[in-house]
């Protein structure tokens, strides 16, 4: 434009207000673009037309599931789009499209990893909440719980993973029998007469066969430090022995007082038993742990189908150990961390929970979509879909998932995982945890020592 | 008397400021203001998602790191010391090496300098994955090669002894095309008549490298070895593909990245103070290496 404009001789200062017109106008334009892509959709909060932006982690069967949802929102919406955004969890990629989509208040239903009770550290810590945890002490999420969708689901599990307060700030919509979780090839251990174990015993008599026969028993993702969740579903059946699963969140909340209180730490009696036991379970697993990945775990398992019995879960979905190998017979149990069989219980995890940004453009369609998501079909296809446990009681994911067996009988003792001991940003992994990747077999370090170092991070991480 | 190289008309005398403007409103949005805010938010309890409170505390951070996360501090820093001696004297030992071999022109020589050059240009997702897969100990090549050799597994990327240097390695791998150029330039700018005069007097090769090549070499080195330790001083992204800070290879840099974004408990406060600490060590240690450098280049 200015090469033209100085082709037909026009005056230098008129050339030096077109060239200033034209870069305010060149830098204008993405300023006024960011401002129109807000608002083009801006139809209040009350509209209901717009673009409603969705939120979530990348897990192909989730993404499907929402897919399907949104393709039936817009449909019984017209004039409604749904965007759907989402990245992968690796990396960090997922946390920094979430943080520029709330930093640009963008976002409408927003995935968030469940914080659960642990995330809200108690006013005696003078800790501050991190997360989505931080979301939610900052009013940046809307309560749900008078929302009528609310009442599908089970309240006590809801307000475990999500609640604060008096208020639910979200529906956790997936839960996994994650601490202490094992898959196994069912077909191998009918091979040598071996049924899923009810009591450590039982296990332990299991993996000496197994062994015996030439079968590397258990097999784990070591290099991601997956061996904790075997450990922390011991400590959990232990602590939570002869209570009911409703004592939870009380005896969690006990644990984390008493740790930050010095009346309990990770060498106390109850650990160091727990800690025998995990050395005994992890003499059974493959030689070469240190060197597997989670990503690629459930695949190198599946495919093996005459060897490794058992796999450490790490929130594996079916479909991804399904697709390695279509005609593995699995399932799945929790592992005995007692010799008290009722003791044995499903410890789960909640998971996948969606929210509602309070300052949301599109609040009342939010909320729409969240009940039509509850509905049970389209609920049902998402448990389908996703492998995930239920957290609507008496929907679950149908006949077809035979993996589940041992875990439908047994859920309904299950209890959620219980509040970690409260710990500073930036203490050391031994502080919250024993570091096992410190210890035998992964490690050089004997249980104890890791107890011992574990207990004095802590001490330490909390003066 | 000065003239602008733009002309001497008003309009043209903008162009030089025009021109500046842009990188340096680049500067100032994406270096100046994170740095800034960085330094404010060392002293908040900060949890670094958007819309929550800053919870301005003070020193709280700087007393916690010297004071009970002071064996986290003091753990990650060694580390991170070890990474930057281990990486920096590798780097140039072997980028040296590779220089003298591949300082000569021809296509050969052309081709082998961009296949060491290669790695630099791959992002750090990239070889996390092709060492991942390499060392992969059920279905990687070196599992085959060092079971068959030495009787043991490849899973040395989960391993507390092998790790850090294996990481090292990785690092070496992936920057030492970069650091070889420089020397192939430096080797280039070196006089043929001064290794003739080495000769006459009776020079080998060795004598002429320690006493032609090597103090000759003074400014390229100095420039290499302050690359190198600056860039490994921050280094959190390789680590982080390859063993997540765990097996003992957390360095500063990873610390920080776990403390400002990496887990559940993580707040941007704490990390943002690591992040002025490590400030302060780059400081100390670029300042202090281009003293000696600089020193050493004068007296040769």
């Amino acid at each position: 434009m200015i090469s033209a404009l100085l082709a037909r001789n026009i005056q230098p200062r008129r050339v030096r207000q077109a060239a200033c017109a034209g870069i305010s106008l060149s830098l204008l334009i993405p300023v006024a673009a960011c401002t129109v892509g807000g608002s083009s959709n801006d139809t209040g909060s009350g509209s209901s037309k717009g673009t409603l932006v969705v939120e979530e982690w990348t897990n192909p069967g989730a993404i499907d599931a929402t897919k399907k949802v949104n393709a039936l929102f817009e449909k019984q919406h017209p004039g409604v789009k749904v965007k759907l955004q989402n990245a992968p969890t690796a990396n960090n990629a997922w946390q920094t499209l979430t943080n520029s989509m709330l930093a640009a208040k963008s976002v409408d239903v927003l995935a968030q990893f469940a914080p659960t009770q642990s995330a809200f550290p108690p006013a005696y810590t003078n800790l501050k909440p991190s997360g989505t945890a931080a979301l939610i002490t900052s009013n940046q999420l809307t309560d749900l719980s008078t929302q009528p969708f609310m009442k599908r689901y089970d309240k006590v599990s809801q307000q475990n993973a999500v609640g604060y307060k008096n208020g639910i700030y979200g529906i956790m919509v997936a839960q996994y029998a994650h601490n202490g979780g094992l898959w196994y090839k069912k077909d191998l251990l009918a091979k040598y007469h071996l049924s899923v174990p009810k009591t450590f015993d039982e296990f332990m008599t299991d993996l000496k066969t197994l062994k015996s026969k030439g079968i590397t028993p258990i097999f784990v993702a070591g290099k991601d430090n997956l061996q904790l969740t075997i450990w922390d579903g011991i400590v959990n059946q232990m602590l939570m022995q002869g209570k009911a699963s409703s004592q939870a969140s009380t005896v969690g909340a006990a644990r984390q007082k008493a740790f930050w209180t010095g009346t309990a730490n990770w060498d106390d009696p109850l650990y160091k038993k727990a800690g025998q036991e995990y050395e005994q379970i992890m003499q059974y697993i493959e030689p070469s742990a240190g060197g597997v990945t989670e990503y690629t775990a459930p695949g190198i398992w599946a495919a093996k189908s005459d060897d490794f019995p058992f796999l450490v879960d790490g929130s594996y979905d079916y479909a991804s150990i399904s697709q390695a190998n279509p005609k593995l017979n699995v399932g799945f149990f929790t592992t005995p961390g007692t010799n008290d069989a009722s003791a044995n219980r499903v410890v789960v995890a909640p998971d996948l929970t969606w929210t509602v940004p309070s300052w949301a453009k599109h609040k009342k369609l939010a909320l729409e979509w969240l009940d039509l998501f509850s509905q049970q079909s389209n609920y049902q296809d998402w448990l389908k879909q996703t492998g995930s446990l239920s957290t609507q009681p008496g929907v679950t994911a149908g006949a077809t998932q035979t993996w589940t067996d041992w875990l439908n009988a047994h859920m309904s003792t299950s209890f959620p995982d219980l509040v970690k001991p409260a710990v500073p940003t930036g203490a050391s992994t031994d502080a919250g945890n024993p570091d096992l990747t410190k210890a035998k077999p992964i490690g050089k370090q004997s249980m104890d020592d890791t107890l011992t170092k574990s207990a004095k991070a802590y001490s330490k991480s909390k003066k | 008397m000065a003239t602008c190289p733009f002309g001497t008309s008003r309009s043209r005398r903008y162009i030089p400021w025009l021109s500046i403007s842009i990188p340096a409103a680049g500067w100032l949005i994406f270096g100046l203001y994170p740095s800034i805010a960085t330094i404010f938010y060392s002293f908040t309890q900060y949890s670094g998602v958007p819309g929550t409170p800053l919870n301005v505390c003070g020193l709280c951070n700087y007393h916690n790191a010297f004071t009970k996360l002071l064996p986290d501090v003091g753990q990650s820093l060694k580390v991170t010391i070890i990474y930057v001696i281990g990486v920096t004297i590798g780097q140039n030992v072997v980028a040296l090496l590779l220089a003298l071999l591949l300082k000569r022109r021809g296509r050969l020589f052309t081709f082998y300098r961009a296949l060491i050059f290669m790695p630099q240009i791959f992002s750090v997702a990239v070889v996390g994955a092709i060492f991942s897969l390499l060392l992969d100990p059920y279905s990687g090549p070196i599992e085959k090669v060092v079971h068959s050799v030495f009787g043991i597994n490849s899973a040395f990327l989960g391993s507390s002894s092998a790790a850090l240097p294996l990481v090292m390695a990785i690092n070496v791998w992936m920057f030492t095309g970069y650091s070889m150029l420089i020397y192939i330039a430096g080797l280039r700018q070196i006089p043929s008549e001064v290794y003739e005069a080495a000769s006459l007097d009776g020079a080998g090769r060795f004598r002429a490298f320690r006493h032609v090549t090597w103090p000759l070499l003074a400014s390229s080195t100095t420039v290499n070895v302050f690359l190198t330790a600056m860039g490994t001083l921050g280094e959190y992204a390789l680590i982080l593909v390859l063993t997540n800070g765990n097996f003992g290879t957390r360095t500063l840099g990873m610390y920080m990245f776990t403390s400002a974004f990496g887990s559940a408990t993580g707040q941007l406060g704490y990390g943002s103070m690591l992040a002025v600490l490590q400030f302060g060590l780059t400081l100390i240690i670029g300042g202090s290496l281009l003293y000696f450098l600089r020193r050493r280049e004068v007296s040769l």
